[in-house]
C-alpha cells in the first residue's frame, strides 16, 4: 500500500547506565525500545499503548530525532530519516510536530504565546513578517482561543487553554503528522473530552495523521483508528482499535483491558489480576518478556522469544499462543 | 449508631499574600464504619485540603480551619490540641498519600519505617516490635516480607513502596484509613492489584476508608458512597450506584458523560466548556454557572443550599426542588 | 578577617527582608559615588598639617567642619569616604560585568552540549573555584602594579577580580541550563528546527535571568569586600587614592588613640556590604518560582 507515510523499521535504542564516578565505561543497558516495527497510514490515529516505562516516550522520541536510535530505520514517505541530508531534514522539521503531555513545561514561560506560535515558521524560512502573523492568528483560531492571547504569556493560562497552544504551535507549519504523547493525561477530567474533540475535528479539517500515545485505555479507543500496544520495548500486539477491543488475541493485552476500570459500576468486565510486577528493562526476562506474569504461559515461553504472526490484515501478535 | 467521622460544615481557607483561597468552603459528610466514601473532584478543587483538615495538618503559614466541626467517634477534632492530634494521627485515622516516593522517607529502611508507628503507639521494642513489622508486611501483601526489612525505599517499585505506606497506614489498627490518590501514580495493571488488596484488607479488618480520586473508574469499583466536590464545595453526595445511575448535578452528568467509554465507539464526546475556576476569584453564586449548560438567573446570585433529591442523595443545585 | 563577615551573614538571611532600609542604603552610596564632587566638602587629597588627627566634629581655622574628623595627613575623612564610594561601585560593576558575561557563556555551552565539551570547562572551573582567590589576587595585583584608569578604574583589581569569579557563574548557569535543556519546550524547539545557537539564547537564556540577577547582587558584595581587602592590604590602588580599605589600613596603627579613621569607612564597607547582600536575599525570594508561587 501506497497511502503510507511513516514506517518504523526494527528500531532499538538501548540507553547506558553508567556507575557513580567513573563515567566512562557503561555498566549495563536500559533497553528502552527493542526492536519495534510498525507502520502509519495517512489520515489516520495510530495509538501506542503500554504501561509506564515500556518505551512509549522512547520511541516518539526516536521519531522526533530527539534521540539517536541505537539500530533499525525509521522511513518518512519512503526516504530514510536518518540519513536524509539538510533540505531533506528541514521538510521533515516542517511536517513532523509533536504535542507533549505536560502543558506546563511545553511551552516557554518567557516566550509570549505570539513567538512560541511563530517559532517553527521562523526556523523554515520562507514566510514574511505580515505572512506569519496570518498564520499565527489563524491558528489561534483553529484551536479557538481568542485572537487577542497571542500577546500573553502561558502562565496567564489554564492547563487546557495551554494544551490549545501547543496544538496551535503544531499546527502552525502545516504539519503531515503530529506526534501526541499523552496530550491530556495531564488535564483536568472536565477539560479532556475538550481537548480530545479539538484533535478529532482538526484531523477532519486538514486531513492530519497522528500518532498519539496514552495508557488510559478508553482515551486511546476513541482517538485511534488502529492500536500497538508494548509491553517492555516490545511490540506485543497491533490491530484495528475494535478488534483489538473487542477480541484481544495477546494475553498482555487482556490483562490491560480488564485492568481499565469502568467508568460506570454497572458496566461488567471480566478481571484478570496480573501478578507480579513490570520486570525492569535493563534485565528482561528471557523468551517471551511477559512470561513471569503470563497467566497462559506455557514451558516454551520461558526459553524461546515468539516471532511475530500476522493474523489477518491488519492484525499482528507476538505471542507463542499464535 | 452515630457516624464514625462526621464533618459538618468544615471551612478551611488558605491566606496568601494575593488573597484568600477557599479551598474548602463550607463541606459536610459522613463515613460510618468500614465504609468507604469516594471524594471525587478535579485538580485544585480543595480535596486534599479537606484530608489534611480532618487530620489538622494544614500548610503552616496560612492554612487555616476557619469554621466547621470535625467529629471523630464523637469527639471534635477541631478543639484537640496538637498534642492530643499526635495520638490520633496513625493510631486512629491514618493515610496513604499518592507519592510514596516523597511520602517514604528515603533514609530509613522499610523495618524503621514501618517500626516506627508501633513504637510510638503501642511502646514496642526488639523482637516483639521486628514480628509486628513482619505481621504488617504480610497483610499488604509483600511478598517474602522478612528479607524485604532491610530495604530502602528506592530499592523498591512503585507498587510495592505503596504497599509500604499500607502496612504503615494500617499498622496500629486505625479504624480510619484517608487515602489522598493512593493509585494515581501506579501502573493500570498495578493499580488493579492495589485496589483489590484495599478491598481485601477491608474486608478482613473492617476499616473504614476515605478515598480521595479523581478516577470514577476507581469510585465504580471501591465506594459505597460517593462525594462530588467542585471548587472547594461538595455539590452532590449519594449512593455510589445510585450516583452513576441518577446523577442530577449537571456538573455530575456532565462529568459522566464526558468521559470515552471503553466499550464503544463513540464520534464526538460531550464536553464542558470553560475550565475550574480559579479558588481565589469565585463567582458569586453556584461555583458552577458560569460552565453549566442550565444555568438560570438565580443561579448567578446565591449560592444553593444542599437539598435532598431523595433518599440519602443530597444535591446543590437550584434545579432541584427543596 | 573580612571573610569572617561572609558566614556570619548567612545567618541573618534567615530572616524575612524589607528591601526598602537596604536599598536606600545602596542607592545611597550610588548617589554619593557619582555625585561626589558635589555632595564633598572638600577634596579628598587636599592635606593639612595643622588639620592632622582631629576628631569629628572639628571646625578648623577656614571654618570648615569636619564631620567625620580627619587622618593623619589632614584630610577630610568625609570626603573621602564619600570619594571612596566610588572606587567600591566602579570595581563592583565592572568584575560582575565581566564575571557575569564569562561564567554564563560558558555555563550555557557546558550545559546545554554535556559530554567531553561540559567535562572540559567544569573541572576548569572547579580549578578556578579552588583558587584562594584573595590569594591570587594579591599575587596578580602586585605582579601588574598598581595603576588607575581615569583616575577611576583600578584595571588590575578589576580584570583579576573579574576573571576569578566567573567560576562562580558558571557553576550556576549550568546546573541551571541542565535542568531547563530537560523541559519539554526545548525538545519542541528542536523539533520546531531551531539551531542549538538559536536555542541556548532564545530559549534558555530568558530563563536563566533570574538566577543571573540574583547571583549578581550577591556577588556585589563578596566583590566589593575583596577590594576592600586588597586596598587594605595595598596592593591594586595607588596609595593617596581614597578607598575604604586603604582607609581603613591607614588607621590600623593608631586605632587606639585615632579611633575614627577607620572605624568609618570600616562602617560603610559593613553597611553596604549588609545591604547589597539583603538585597539580593529579596530579589532571590522575588524571582525564585518557587516561593513565589504564594
Ligand atoms: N535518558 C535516559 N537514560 C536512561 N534511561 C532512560 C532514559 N530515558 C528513558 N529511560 C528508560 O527507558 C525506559 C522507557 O522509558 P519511556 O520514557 O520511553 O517510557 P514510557 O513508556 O513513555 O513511560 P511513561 O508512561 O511513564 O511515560 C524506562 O525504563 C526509562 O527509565
Ligand atoms: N500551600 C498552599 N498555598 C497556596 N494555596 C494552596 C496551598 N495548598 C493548596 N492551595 C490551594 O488550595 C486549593 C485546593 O488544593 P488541594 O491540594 O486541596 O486540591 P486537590 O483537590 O487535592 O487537587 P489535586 O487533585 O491536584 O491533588 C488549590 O486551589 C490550591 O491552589
Ligand atoms: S508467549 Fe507465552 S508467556 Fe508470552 S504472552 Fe504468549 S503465552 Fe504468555
Ligand atoms: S445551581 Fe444553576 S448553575 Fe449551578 S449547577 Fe445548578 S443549574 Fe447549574
Ligand atoms: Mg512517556
Ligand atoms: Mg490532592
Amino acid at each position: 500500500m501506497n497511502d503510507t507515510i511513516l514506517e518504523v523499521k526494527g528500531i532499538t535504542k538501548h540507553y547506558p547506565i553508567v556507575a557513580g564516578v567513573v563515567r566512562t565505561k557503561p555498566i549495563g543497558w536500559v533497553k528502552a525500545v527493542d526492536g519495534i516495527e510498525f507502520s502509519i497510514r495517512k489520515g489516520e490515529t495510530f495509538g501506542l499503548v503500554g504501561e509506564s516505562g515500556c518505551g512509549k516516550t522512547t520511541t516518539t522520541k526516536l521519531i522526533l530525532l530527539l534521540e539517536e536510535a541505537t539500530e533499525g530505520a525509521i522511513m518518512f514517505r519512503g526516504t530514510d530519516v536518518f540519513s536524509i541530508g539538510r533540505s531533506g531534514l528541514r521538510e521533515y522539521r516542517r511536517a513532523v510536530q509533536a504535542v507533549f503531555q505536560d502543558p506546563f513545561s511545553s511551552l516557554n514561560p518567557r516566550m509570549k504565546v505570539r513567538d512560541i506560535i511563530e517559532e517553527p515558521l521562523v526556523t523554515l524560512h520562507g514566510f514574511s513578517k505580515k505572512q506569519r502573523e496570518e498564520r499565527i492568528a489563524e491558528c489561534l483560531d483553529q484551536v479557538g482561543l481568542p485572537p487577542g492571547s497571542g500577546s500573553n504569556y502561558p502562565h496567564e493560562f489554564s492547563g487546557g487553554q495551554r494544551q490549545r497552544i501547543a496544538v496551535a504551535r503544531a499546527l502552525a507549519p502545516n504539519p503531515d503528522l503530529i506526534i501526541l504523547d499523552e496530550p491530556v493525561s495531564a488535564l483536568d477530567v472536565s477539560v479532556r473530552a475538550q481537548i480530545m474533540n479539538l484533535l478529532k475535528e482538526l484531523q477532519d479539517r486538514f486531513g492530519l495523521t497522528y500518532l498519539m500515545i496514552a495508557h488510559d485505555l478508553a482515551v486511546v479507543r476513541y482517538m485511534s483508528t488502529r492500536i500497538g500496544v508494548m509491553y517492555l520495548g516490545k511490540l506485543v500486539e497491533t490491530g484495528r482499535s475494535e478488534d483489538l477491543f473487542n477480541d484481544p488475541l495477546h494475553p498482555y493485552t487482556e490483562a490491560l483491558l480488564s485492568a481499565a476500570l469502568p467508568t460506570h459500576p454497572d458496566t461488567s468486565r471480566n478481571e484478570i489480576v496480573l501478578t507480579g510486577e513490570v520486570p525492569s528493562p535493563v534485565d528482561p526476562p528471557s523468551g517471551c518478556r511477559f512470561h513471569p506474569r503470563c497467566p497462559k504461559a506455557m514451558d516454551i515461553c520461558s526459553h524461546i522469544e515468539p516471532v511475530l504472526a500476522r493474523m489477518e490484515p491488519d492484525r499482528e501478535v507476538v505471542c507463542h499462543l499464535w | 449508631m452515630s457516624a464514625l467521622l462526621d464533618v459538618q460544615n468544615l471551612k478551611t481557607y488558605y491566606f496568601a499574600r494575593r488573597g484568600v483561597v477557599k479551598a474548602v468552603d463550607g463541606v459536610s459528610f459522613s463515613i460510618d464504619q468500614g465504609e468507604t466514601l469516594g471524594l471525587v473532584g478535579e485538580s485544585g478543587c480543595g480535596k486534599t485540603m479537606t484530608c489534611h483538615s480532618i487530620l489538622k495538618l494544614l500548610p503552616k503559614p496560612g492554612g487555616r480551619i476557619v469554621e466547621g466541626q470535625v467529629l471523630f467517634e464523637g469527639e471534635d477534632l477541631v478543639l484537640k490540641t496538637e498534642r492530643q492530634m499526635r495520638r490520633i494521627r496513625g493510631a486512629k485515622i491514618s493515610m496513604i498519600l499518592q507519592d510514596s516516593m516523597t511520602s517514604l522517607n528515603p533514609a530509613y529502611t522499610i523495618e524503621n519505617q514501618v517500626g516506627e508507628v508501633f513504637a510510638i503507639h503501642q511502646k514496642l521494642k526488639g523482637r516483639a516490635l521486628k514480628e509486628k513489622v513482619i505481621e504488617a508486611l504480610k497483610l499488604v501483601k509483600i511478598p517474602a516480607a522478612e528479607t524485604r526489612l532491610r530495604a530502602f525505599p528506592h530499592q523498591m517499585s512503585g507498587g510495592m513502596r505503596q504497599r509500604v505506606a499500607g502496612a504503615i497506614a494500617l499498622g496500629a489498627k486505625p479504624s480510619l484509613i484517608i487515602a489522598d490518590e493512593p493509585t494515581t501514580a501506579l501502573d493500570v495493571t498495578i493499580q488493579a492489584q492495589y485496589l483489590n488488596l484495599l478491598k481485601e484488607i477491608q474486608a478482613e479488618t473492617g476499616v473504614a476508608m476515605m478515598f480521595v480520586t479523581h478516577d470514577l473508574g476507581v469510585v465504580a469499583r471501591m465506594c459505597d458512597k460517593v462525594a462530588v466536590m467542585y471548587a472547594g464545595r461538595i455539590v452532590e453526595k449519594a449512593e455510589m450506584k445510585d450516583l452513576f445511575r441518577h446523577p442530577r448535578h449537571p456538573y455530575t452528568i456532565g462529568l459522566l458523560a464526558c468521559l470515552p467509554k471503553m466499550d464503544a465507539e463513540l464520534d464526538k464526546l460531550v464536553s464542558i466548556p470553560g475550565q475550574p475556576p480559579d479558588l481565589g476569584a469565585l463567582p458569586d453564586g453556584c461555583h458552577f454557572a458560569p460552565r453549566c449548560p442550565e444555568c438560570m438567573e438565580i443561579c448567578k446570585q446565591k449560592y444553593p443550599e444542599e437539598r435532598l433529591a431523595r433518599d440519602e442523595h443530597y444535591v446543590s443545585c437550584w434545579l432541584v426542588e427543596k | 578577617m573580612f571573610r569572617i563577615g561572609i558566614n556570619k551573614l548567612a545567618l541573618i538571611r534567615k530572616f524575612p527582608v524589607n528591601p526598602g532600609i537596604p536599598l536606600l542604603i545602596v542607592l545611597l552610596c550610588i548617589v554619593m559615588a557619582i555625585f561626589a564632587p558635589y555632595i564633598a566638602p572638600e577634596s579628598p587629597t587636599k592635606q593639612s598639617l595643622p588639620n592632622q588627627f582631629q576628631e569629628p566634629g572639628y571646625v578648623d581655622k577656614d571654618g570648615t567642619k569636619h564631620y567625620l574628623g580627619t587622618d593623619k595627613f589632614g584630610r577630610d575623612n568625609l570626603s573621602r569616604i564619600i570619594y571612596g564610594a566610588r572606587i567600591s561601585l566602579v570595581v563592583a560593576v565592572l568584575t560582575i560585568i565581566i564575571a557575569a558575561f564569562i561564567g554564563t557563556l560558558l555555563g550555557l555551552v557546558a550545559g546545554y552540549y554535556g559530554g567531553w565539551v561540559d567535562s572540559l570547562l567544569m573541572r576548569i572551573t572547579d580549578v578556578g573555584l579552588a583558587l584562594p582567590l584573595i590569594l591570587v589576587a594579591l599575587v596578580l595585583a602586585v605582579v601588574y602594579g598598581a595603576e588607575l584608569i581615569a583616575d577611576l578604574i583600578p584595571i588590575n583589581v578589576v580584570l583579576v577580580i573579574g576573571l576569578l569569579l566567573w567560576p562562580r557563574f558558571a557553576r550556576q548557569i549550568r546546573g541551571e541550563t541542565l535542568a531547563i535543556k530537560e523541559q519539554d519546550y526545548i525538545a519542541l524547539a528542536r523539533v520546531a528546527g531551531c539551531s542549538p545557537m538559536r536555542i541556548m539564547i532564545k530559549h534558555i537564556f530568558p530563563n536563566v535571568i533570574p538566577t543571573l540577577l540574583v547571583l549578581c547582587t550577591l556577588n556585589v558584595g563578596y566583590v566589593i569586600l575583596l577590594e576592600a581587602s586588597l586596598s587594605f592590604l595595598g596592593v591594586g590602588v595607588p596609595p593617596e587614592t581614597p578607598t575604604w580599605g586603604l582607609m581603613v589600613s591607614d588607621g590600623k596603627g593608631v586605632i587606639a588613640t585615632y579611633w575614627w579613621i577607620s572605624l568609618f569607612p570600616g562602617l560603610a564597607i559593613m553597611f553596604l556590604v549588609l545591604s547589597l547582600n539583603f538585597f539580593g536575599d529579596w530579589v532571590r525570594d522575588k524571582l525564585d518560582p518557587k516561593l513565589r508561587q504564594v
